[in-house]
């Protein structure tokens, strides 16, 4: 008898045990209740399920439900984690309204006193920086009750800024300003200073520029053909020559930069190893791009066709998100929600979209501007916070209904 | 407005806006030098971006009666040239969805040999 020489050890060594201990050497508790319960837990693995029901079949069900009730609702707008099951209530369907959803103007921001290009949150969600035609840099902090005050006012941009970014650990910002531009502006955001303009020269138009996860470096470039990567000092590490540089992202890796330009192509870059690969080829001219958080997905607003969301590893176009009016200027559309299953975006129309983008359609058209919303920035760390920023000289925080307060700020 | 998107062709030799330097077209799309307009020569281009465009009007030139719109540039409104929009005649048919522009109102200068090339783009025959 060869099978399973272990257990044959094990039953003769409890042959051999005293009375007193067998019992706490076998595991068993003794004839009785506990003992038969334990039996019918190991042996229901074993049984089919519609001879026994399986362990906690009810309670399994009553999650699904809950679960799919989650997915299907278009306005949820709360992280998972924060939400057990036992907190959701079954006696009806569970459905968020749009009184939930930011869709009522809870502030209108006016300290800007020309049209407002651009508007980005910052990493930790307490700060926005709006650049505008006047030209000047607001930084806003949120405060508790998620109202916005003017933090600092950082002057000095010679043509208007149309593009901000924040370094990873929201200390600097990097500001571009038009075409006409040659400069990259670095700003120390805490001591509200100039830290360093980078400008190679006058010839040249810088008018994206994207940070490394690093924070440490950044690329910058423009459609004549600039495309630098350097460091927060301005000095030029790189030059990649030949790209006509529309738009910029890096990814979380710390190397890889994607890159789209003029001829609707969109190219991965690594300055480490100076490879280049191809990514996605459109069909129309690309105005903005954004990346996903999670570096799966691509946001794009192609001129006059549009927003498109594409997977960046599998390379291949997931949604046409409709609805908006792009055929003049340059808009700006964002990822938000917790897990980024939101889209927003500007339009020419003077209203804000918002999709789930899962669904080609709007769930939620925000009016509100009286001229065309050039940028749409959703705060990464309260979900309920969304920021447009309008030609009409303003920028408006959008909150859910059920917030109480709301008023202006200079 | 906001910031106007400006569209670029790329190419290694560029055709501008007199005025204001916005990229309109480059060498490799133009088709015909043997064109006049009110400012003198013009050539015809198969493809012009950062245009605006006029109602349709009745033009009889030189080779016919053509249906034709006025282009300006995008960003600053100066006068450009023209687009075919319907040619009468067969033989002037090649014209049509092409844009004139006046040599005098646009300026030349260098581009650069982008990596990689920019896709290629197959035109309609091309006549002198």
């Amino acid at each position: 008898m060869r099978f399973n020489t272990e257990r044959v050890h094990t039953l003769s060594a409890l042959l051999m045990c005293p009375r007193d201990s067998l019992r706490s050497a076998a595991r068993w508790s003794g004839k009785g209740r506990e003992s038969r319960k334990k039996l019918m837990n190991q042996l229901q693995s074993f049984v089919p399920a519609s001879v026994m029901l399986p362990p906690h079949r009810l309670q399994s069900l009553l999650h699904q439900a809950i679960d799919l009730q989650r997915d299907r609702c278009p306005y949820h707008n709360s992280r998972p984690e924060t939400e057990a099951h036992s907190r959701v209530s079954l006696l009806t369907d569970h459905v968020c309204t749009s009184r939930q959803f930011p869709c009522k103007t809870h502030q209108v921001l006016s300290a800007h006193s020309d049209e407002v290009l651009f508007c980005r949150f910052s990493h930790d969600g307490s700060k926005l920086a709006t650049g505008s035609k006047d030209p000047v840099i607001n930084i806003w902090a949120v405060k508790p009750d998620l109202s916005l005050i003017v933090l600092r006012t950082l002057e000095g941009h010679t043509y208007g800024v149309s593009f901000i970014e924040w370094s990873p650990d929201d200390q600097h910002i990097a500001a571009c300003g038009p075409e006409e531009s040659s400069e990259l502006w670095i700003w120390d955001v805490g001591k509200g200073a100039l830290r360093c303009k980078m400008s190679q020269s006058p010839e040249d138009s810088l008018t994206i520029v994207a940070f490394h996860s690093d924070g440490k470096r950044l690329v910058v470039g423009g459609t004549r053909g600039q495309f630098y990567h350097c460091d927060l000092d301005g000095n030029v590490l790189d030059s990649w020559e030949g790209v006509r540089v529309r738009c910029l992202a890096c990814l979380h890796d710390n190397k890889s930069v994607i890159a789209a330009d003029v001829h609707d192509r969109v190219r991965l870059y690594n300055f480490d190893d100076l490879t280049d690969t191809d990514l996605i080829k459109e069909d129309h001219p690309i105005m903005s791009l954004r990346v996903s958080t999670d570096d799966r997905l691509i946001l794009m607003n192609i001129f006059e066709r549009g927003v498109h969301v594409w997977d960046i590893k599998d390379r291949v176009l997931v949604r046409r998100l409709q609805g908006i009016t792009q055929s003049y200027y340059v808009i700006h559309s964002c990822f938000g929600g917790p897990s980024s299953q939101y889209v927003a975006s500007g339009s020419e129309d003077n209203q804000v979209y918002v999709w789930h983008w899962t669904r080609e359609l709007p769930i939620a058209v925000l009016a509100g501007h009286s001229r065309t919303i050039n940028c749409v920035d959703w705060n990464p760390v309260v979900p309920s916070m969304v920021a447009s920023a309008s030609d009409d000289g303003t920028v408006r925080v959008w909150l859910p209904e059920a917030v109480g307060g709301g008023g202006q700020a200079g | 407005m906001g910031r106007l998107f400006i569209e670029h062709l790329g190419g290694l030799r560029l055709y501008s806006c007199a005025s204001c330097e916005t990229m309109l077209t480059n060498r490799a799309e133009l088709v015909s030098t043997r064109f006049t307009g009110a400012t003198g020569r013009a050539f015809l281009f198969d493809r012009v971006v950062n245009l605006t465009f006029s109602d349709v009007q009745d033009r009889v030139m030189l080779t016919g009666r053509h249906m034709v719109r006025d282009v300006s540039c995008r960003c600053c409104d100066a006068k450009l040239g023209w687009v075919y929009e319907f040619a009468t005649e067969d033989n002037q048919k090649y014209k049509e969805g092409r844009v004139i522009l006046e040599r005098a109102l646009i300026k030349e200068s260098d581009g650069f040999e982008e990596k990689p090339p920019p896709p290629y783009r197959s035109k309609r025959h091309r006549t002198e």
